[in-house]
């Protein structure tokens, strides 16, 4: 039985999950699409319900998993069990959407208080005119030294930009631990 | 929030510390030097925040005192506490300056480090760090040339002064807890790099879907 990795996509409601994951995947399985009700209606005909899931076969010995979060913030109870053994998370986010943005700041901070979790950060729409500034959405959601890039969502090489960014992020953070005076 | 304990002679608070910096921990990092003395210093994703001679003094404790137990308290809105923002460098090249440690810190900072693995040097813009000890560094530098890796007792032969034990073991501080000094590469891998690398390989060469 092959190995299996796991990698967690991640962001508010409309932040593009499930064309991320069909993009850097083999097989993909959605989650069940239903209607749009309520406010959110008016963003998104058909949404997620449950969460997305995308197969990666790396070799014959090894396949990654990779979970799309429920973007509903009465999912949220979920984000943290499915981060459980995950390399890390590409976290996802409308620059253009004021709603979007103020959702990602309570959503991201949940990541980044999970112990050793690797997160990447892309902002999609940067090419509308009222989007907001990198560096002001950097601000907003209180990014620190977490890795941050414009991406097109519609682009599959800027999803597959992404995967790679959150990996190198993930090598870098096993090269710092390499070296303990745990021993003595 | 557990409190280790350890030794005379201990310095995993150092691999603690250590560990904040490369990882950008936020929260508090409780030092206890005996029953009566303690100290705290707090970081926002690992960088120090607070007053800078506060700081500097607590770390300058740290490095010249045995520690007799220390805890890390996790805390993610340290940031609400800010009075300033300082580096990790600027808060080790200033606590290191003219620090003399004694004969017992000395005995017990060059056991734990020539007992490390064999490790590469970083290359580090000393000069550009204020750091004081220039001239013990390229010699570590040095030493660090035309191999792969070193074993840190060559660093710390020679039966040099006390004053120059003092300059090499500061220096080590220095670069060990800013992460320049890295262990070897081992001959296998450890399992996780493995995997990502594998990924990597599979984004890179073939592309995804």
């Amino acid at each position: 039985m092959a190995e299996i990795a796991k990698i967690l996509v991640s962001g508010p409601f409309g932040s593009g999950k499930t064309t991320f994951i069909k993009y850097v995947t083999d097989e993909q399985f959605s989650g069940n699409d239903v209607p749009t009700t309520g406010e959110l209606a008016k963003f998104k005909a058909m949404t997620t319900v449950g969460m997305d899931f995308g197969i990666l076969h790396v070799d014959d010995d090894l396949d990654v998993h990779l979970f799309g979060t429920p973007g509903q913030a009465r999912f949220s109870f979920m984000w943290k069990i499915m981060s459980k053994g995950a390399l890390g998370t590409v976290f996802l986010v409308d620059g253009a959407s004021e709603r979007a943005l103020t959702e990602a700041q309570t959503m991201l901070k949940a990541y980044q208080d999970m112990p050793d979790m690797k997160l990447v950060v892309g902002v999609s729409k940067q090419d509308l005119p009222d989007a907001k500034s990198l560096n002001d959405i950097a601000e907003m959601l209180d990014l620190g030294n977490t890795p941050m890039f414009a991406v097109d969502a519609r682009e599959e090489k800027d999803a597959r930009f992404l995967i790679m960014a959150l990996l190198q992020e993930v090598l870098a953070g096993e090269e710092a631990d390499d070296l303990e005076l745990g021993d003595f | 929030m557990k409190y280790i304990t350890q030794g005379e002679r201990g310095v995993k608070h150092l691999a603690l510390l250590r560990r904040m910096f490369l990882k950008r921990m936020s929260g508090k990092f409780h030092i206890r030097f005996n029953d009566e003395e303690h100290a705290c210093l707090v970081l926002y994703r690992g960088v120090f925040i607070g007053d800078k001679q506060n700081v500097v003094e607590s770390l300058r404790r740290l490095l010249a005192n045995p520690v007799q137990q220390f805890a890390w308290e996790n805390v993610s809105d340290t940031k609400e506490n800010i009075g300033g923002w300082i580096a990790p460098w600027i808060a080790l090249s200033a606590s290191l300056k003219n620090l003399e440690l004694d004969r017992g810190r000395l005995s017990a900072y060059q056991h734990a480090f020539s007992s490390l693995p064999p490790v590469i040097l970083k290359n580090l813009p000393v000069h550009r760090l204020n750091f004081q000890d220039e001239e013990a560094y390229l010699f570590l530098h040095q030493l660090s040339l035309g191999q792969p890796s070193f074993d840190l007792r060559l660093f710390f032969m020679g039966h040099p002064s006390k004053q120059e034990l003092n300059e090499h073991v500061r220096t080590v501080l220095f670069v060990f807890l800013l992460g320049y000094l890295r262990s070897a590469p081992k001959q296998e891998e450890n399992k996780k790099v493995s995997v990502v690398s594998r990924i990597l390989n599979r984004f890179k060469t073939k592309g995804a879907a």
